[in-house]
């Protein structure tokens, strides 16, 4: 049981099911949200769910290396990337139809 | 109490934090609470990289994250229709809905239900409204009571107003499934522990990295927020050719 405590602490496996759980919550909300803000929130979850497992292997698995601090500064650059494009999309979409449910906006020619 | 113990009673709590308000985010009706839930499960988060000896993600969580959610919440306040989500909680107090929060205001599945007939819905409807807008003054939503809706009229405001749409079920098997099979993966997989703590200092190692091997990423970031800024701009900015109809010639079409 050495990936559950390590030196007494939580290990490596509770900051994974933490994640994994997380990741569970932002699949439910991003497949029954009707608001797209609602949408781009649980999309967030679900970045942070996979930052939170790259963090804890870095820490559990190869402390040494620091490369996976990299990967998650570039993801969360990516995820503000698609943060602000995501809500350009949603603020068209609401100045066209006036409000922004993705399923109201099955076409999206007006 | 030794140091071990501590850890996971701050681990415990973290988590259990960042699990109950991103569950909360979507339970909740309202979607300024929504954003805030999200922004506390972000803090929890930055909270578990400082258990996990990683200050500088933690630092690096609280400025972008939280920073770009209060741009969310900003946005949301300014153009939902009901940020607040009270129209929506009058509603489920209302019409005695069940479930907890806003997983009870799903689409209605199914074919609608056949339209009434007209006499009788307009008699019971007015009579009912008048009744409720002496009682409590006119408030917009109270109107809705149960008993004076046809189905057909709770049918097309739950299409108006529900927060979810119709697979609810399914989404929610479906991120259950996918959370089961990440534990069970999870806890099945040998993973290669190394039983050392960190050494160096994380911003300087990181900072290092960033300008010799993963220049190329970095360099690739700076070009992808310059495409997403852009891109921003342009799907957000007013679109001028799309001239509406001048209210001048609809008036003219109308008045014959």
């Amino acid at each position: 049981m050495s990936w559950f405590t390590s030196s007494g602490g939580p290990g490596l496996l509770p900051y994974l099911l933490v994640g994994a759980i997380l990741f569970g919550i932002g699949v439910t909300g991003v497949l029954s949200q009707r608001n797209s803000l609602m949408i781009l929130m649980s999309i967030e979850i679900i970045i942070n769910a996979a930052i939170l497992t790259l963090v804890a292997f870095w820490r559990f698995v190869r402390p040494d290396q620091f490369d996976a601090q990299v990967f998650v500064i570039i993801i969360v650059t990516i995820a503000a990337v698609e943060m602000a494009s995501g809500l350009g999309l949603v603020l068209m979409v609401f100045r066209q139809r006036g409000n922004a449910n993705v399923d109201e906006a099955k076409e999206l020619k007006q | 109490m030794s140091s071990g113990l501590i850890e996971w009673l701050i681990f415990l709590s973290l988590a259990m934090i960042a699990i109950v308000t991103a569950a909360g985010m979507i339970i909740t009706m309202s979607m300024y609470r929504a954003g805030l839930a999200l922004m506390a499960s972000f803090v929890a988060l930055a909270g578990l990289f400082i258990l996990l000896n990683a200050d500088l993600l933690a630092a690096i969580q609280v400025m972008m994250n939280v920073g770009g959610m209060l741009v969310m919440v900003l946005f949301m306040v300014m153009m939902m229709m009901d940020p607040g989500g009270e129209m929506m909680w009058g509603m489920k107090r209302d019409m005695h809905m069940r479930g907890p929060g806003a997983l009870s205001m799903h689409m209605p599945s199914g074919p609608p239900p056949p339209e009434e007939q007209e006499g009788q819905l307009d008699a019971g409807a007015m009579s009912d409204m008048d009744v409720q807008e002496t009682e409590v003054g006119g408030h917009d939503m109270s109107d809705m009571e149960m008993g004076s809706m046809t189905p057909r009229q709770n049918y097309t405001m739950m299409v108006d107003m529900a927060m979810s749409t119709a697979q609810l079920p399914w989404a929610i098997v479906l991120g259950v499934v996918s959370a089961l099979l990440l534990v069970i993966l999870l806890i099945l997989t040998p993973w290669p522990l190394a039983g050392i703590a960190p050494t160096q200092d994380a911003s300087r190692v990181v900072g290092e990295l960033l300008l010799s091997r993963y220049m190329i990423a970095f360099e690739g970031a700076a070009l992808l927020i310059l495409a997403g800024i852009a891109g921003a701009v342009l799907l957000a900015k007013r679109e001028r050719s799309r001239v509406q109809t001048p209210p001048e010639t609809k008036q003219r079409g109308e008045q014959p």
